[in-house]
């Protein structure tokens, strides 16, 4: 069971947050279910996209943001885009199905400066030539882009996995392959599937007027399916993960109580895990970052950790068990004595639950963006560009 | 001077992590001030009910601080035993409340039992009997008569509420001028912009999928420029007669987060002279290593007579330099200000919620969060729920009918 109280509460908010969002374009080569992006504009002009980071950065005051879409990768000017953030020093994270990424784009992109990618690999996707494949079987191609990105040597490697009702029981197995791999992967988010419930109790308004859900082409669904919780997924890993033990969180907006995010970070070498970083490490990294450079702290530029992360076993319980940890493996394999620390962030997401007048949304939400001159949340982003503002749910009563 | 975000800190508080909460005792008040968002509806609240509030705040905010509210919370009978709950549970109880039935013995039993802190709502709206036509400059008599009865009383801060209207805007400085002399009595003053709904022709409000009727709804006007003052408007007024005022920390809004929620400047001074104001890096380190030491945050200070050590600060906060240079060229004219105690006094310029453009703009990091029905929600949105159910939307066509007009869509569903 978790207690709240053990986690850390991001210290984040719109204002001061280390995230940030901007989209290239709304094309794409998949279309995955659960995903909230609908073809409109197609590639939007790079000045555009260029005033939004800029504003966005202003804004939010963000150490790092997201190049998302559609896919990034088949935008034109990607390599531009990533420049111009690392230029302002940004650090850029694109979020990417893969499909596109060769190892030259990827060293181009690394020139340019990008951070980190994260890759949308899940079985619902039925990408070309992974069709029914399950979760388990996709750690192949998983495999695939971390050992691409590893040989790259420079840009970080993370995954963003949906997860429905009969996807959920392989949670455990993604987790141990990002475990094994802890030198080539640096993330991982877990994101329950939701979409808006087209359902007769459920009405919806846009700028004071009732508006037809079925403009977005949403199609009906199972309310079943829309309901895993972060804690569900929490359960679901720890089970079989006994180390698995977050170490701060998110809350929704509307309802204090539900977790949005929930975040375990790892401590590991090639060889083996230690451990995880406890709430006081996360708080400490966070508070000093911003005294010292008037932000917030999206991830470290290298995923190597090193040793001196131990020190902090001195205030947080949880790294020292995995400081022990780590002293007993160095005693039983020398190898452990000379292997590099990392660290791997471990992220469960819950998006947005609708209640009547409100929409419960992840509370300082790190992936707000600019439209038209003004921060959004970036789930959001279609509700405006179709309905002109931000969709207000009434539930009858 | 326009306000700058980069020399500000933005409180780290949030939802579920928040330094404050709120609890209302009674919603029976014997005065009707304008600007007030609450209705009598249920009168005196059962204590166990109040109880079960203040323990769900504390569990689901992590709060060290609770303000009593209401209504009028000193006509509440159980009100000592609530602030001595309050105290019993480690958390330090704030009282807000009209002042008029304080006496001098229950203002004792109040502090017997534990209040840390009483704030007066004291201002010219409010048409209070005996102070009818009196200017905010007159009501300086009175907030002199509270801030002496709580001084006289030792141990309890005491707090001003005010709220500013078009008409009471000019007059922000002559109170200011009050509670900067008074610095040794007075540790918060509170100025919050009147808002309400906006009545003007085609507005109409929904809630819970139905158009409700607002027109027992009190807080409200039909100018809407009476009902959109801004924190800036007012921090531009006090700046312009105090110069070195400046804020040090912000609270944003939730769907628009460049407005100033909460905007605070922290006076530093003696009640001969305002030295100066305490920087963001101050109080983003006090923020910081607060939650470090204890795992909650922090709001108001333990000890207002705040000395001349927090002059040490002053290699890390330019705003503290400033008033340090200035403590000593008073001192250089006249050494025997050395020997003059020096408090810190927090100014709070609030703006409410409010809807802009068909979004309720709620203060993103609220420190006056309530428990509902077992649900948390800020606690200007009481009525809200009280009366309809929940949250109010704004409607901007009378139907509440009309498609969607916007860019077509390929792709999903629609190909």
């Amino acid at each position: 069971m978790l207690n709240r109280r053990d986690l850390y509460r991001f210290p984040w908010s719109k204002p001061d947050n280390p995230g940030g969002w901007v989209e290239v374009t709304d094309e794409c080569t998949l279309s995955c279910r659960g995903c909230y992006r609908h073809k409109i504009e197609g590639h939007r002009p790079l000045d555009e996209v260029r005033q939004d980071i800029r504003d966005c950065r202003r804004i939010t005051n963000c150490d790092g943001m997201a190049i998302a879409g559609g896919e990034p990768l088949i935008y034109p000017h990607i390599v531009d885009v990533v420049e111009f953030m690392a230029r302002l020093k940004i650090k850029p994270t694109i979020l990417s199905n893969g499909e596109k990424l060769t190892p030259a784009l990827a060293k181009e992109l690394k020139k340019a400066g990008l951070a980190k990618i994260h890759l949308h690999i899940d079985s619902i996707q039925n990408r070309p030539g992974w069709e029914g494949k399950n979760e388990a079987e996709l750690n192949e191609l998983r495999q695939y882009f971390a050992d691409l990105l590893y040989e790259t040597k420079g840009i970080q490697c993370g995954y963003h996995v949906t997860v429905f009702r009969n996807t959920l029981p392989y949670l455990p197995a993604i987790t141990e392959w990002c475990k094994r791999n802890i030198h080539k992967v640096q993330h991982i988010s877990f994101i329950a599937f939701r979409t808006l419930p087209n359902t007769p109790d459920v009405e919806y308004f846009a700028g004071g007027r009732r508006i037809d859900l079925r403009t977005l082409g949403d199609v009906p669904h199972d309310p079943s399916e829309t309901n895993i919780t972060a804690e569900e997924m929490f359960e679901e890993i720890a089970d079989r993960h006994r180390d698995f033990e977050p170490a701060a969180f998110l809350n929704g907006s509307a309802q204090v109580e539900t977790t949005k995010y929930l975040i375990a970070i790892y401590v590991g070498s090639r060889n083996g895990i230690y451990g995880v970083l406890g709430a006081k490490t996360v708080e400490l990294v966070q508070v000093v970052h911003h005294l010292l450079k008037g932000r917030y702290l999206s991830f470290l530029r290298s995923p190597v950790v090193g040793r001196k992360v131990f020190i902090l076993a001195l205030v947080d319980p949880q790294l020292r068990r995995a400081f022990a940890d780590h002293l007993r493996a160095c005693f039983r394999d020398p190898r452990h004595l000379v292997s590099r620390i990392y660290s791997q962030s471990i992220h469960l997401h819950q998006p947005n639950e609708l209640l009547d007048g409100q929409v419960n949304l992840c509370d300082s939400c790190l992936n707000m963006m600019v439209y038209r001159g003004k921060l959004i949340n970036s789930c959001r982003l279609d509700e405006y560009r179709v309905f002109g503002t931000a969709i207000v749910p009434a539930i009858a009563r | 001077m326009p306000i700058d975000r980069k020399r500000m800190y933005k409180f780290p508080w949030s939802k579920a992590d928040n330094p404050g909460a709120w609890v209302e005792v009674t919603d029976e008040c014997d005065l009707s001030c304008p600007g007030c968002y609450r209705h009598r509806l249920e009168g005196h609240r059962s204590l166990e009910g109040v109880k079960n509030d203040i323990l769900l705040c504390q569990r689901s905010t992590n709060c060290g601080r609770i303000s009593i509210a209401g209504g009028e919370p000193l006509i509440y009978p159980g009100i000592v035993e609530v602030v001595d709950f309050i105290r019993r549970n480690r958390m330090q109880p704030v009282i807000f409340s009209n002042g008029q039935n304080l006496s001098r013995e229950l203002a004792a039993e109040l502090r017997k039992a534990g209040l840390h802190q009483i704030f007066f709502h004291v201002d010219s709206g409010q048409d209070r009997p005996g102070w009818e036509g009196r200017s905010e400059s007159g009501l300086n008599d009175l907030r002199q008569f509270y801030a002496d009865m709580i001084w006289d009383l030792g141990e309890v801060q005491c707090g001003f509420n005010v709220t500013v209207s078009r008409k009471t805007l000019p007059e922000v400085p002559s109170i200011l001028e009050w509670v900067r002399r008074n610095i040794p009595k007075v540790q918060n003053v509170s100025l919050i912009a009147l808002r309400g709904l906006d009545f003007s022709e085609g507005k109409r409000y929904m809630a819970g999928g139905k158009f409700i009727d607002t027109s027992h709804w009190q807080s409200g006007s039909s100018d809407s420029r009476e009902i959109s003052i801004t924190s800036e408007e007012i921090y531009e007024v006090v700046e312009r007669s105090f110069a070195e005022t400046r804020p040090s920390a912000y609270l944003s809004g939730t769907a628009r987060p460049e407005t100033h929620k909460f905007l605070i400047i922290l006076y530093l001074g003696s009640a001969r002279k305002i030295y100066g104001t305490v920087g963001a890096r101050t109080v983003e380190f006090n923020e910081a290593w607060t939650h470090l030491r204890k795992g909650r945050y922090m709001a108001g200070f333990s000890q207002p007579r705040i000395g001349k050590k927090i002059f040490l600060l002053a290699g890390l906060d330019r705003e503290i330099r400033k008033a340090l240079f200035r403590y000593l060229g008073t001192a250089l004219r006249s050494p025997a200000r050395l020997f003059d105690p020096v408090y810190i006094q927090c100014i709070n310029i609030q703006q409410p919620n409010e809807i802009l453009d068909g979004e309720v703009n709620l203060c993103d990091g609220c420190l006056n969060q309530m428990a509902y029905k077992g649900n948390l929600i800020p606690s200007c949105q009481l009525d809200e729920f009280r009366l309809y159910g929940g949250p109010i939307m704004e409607m901007t066509e009378k139907s509440g009918e009309g498609p969607g007009d916007g860019p077509s869509i390929r792709g999903p569903g629609n190909d």
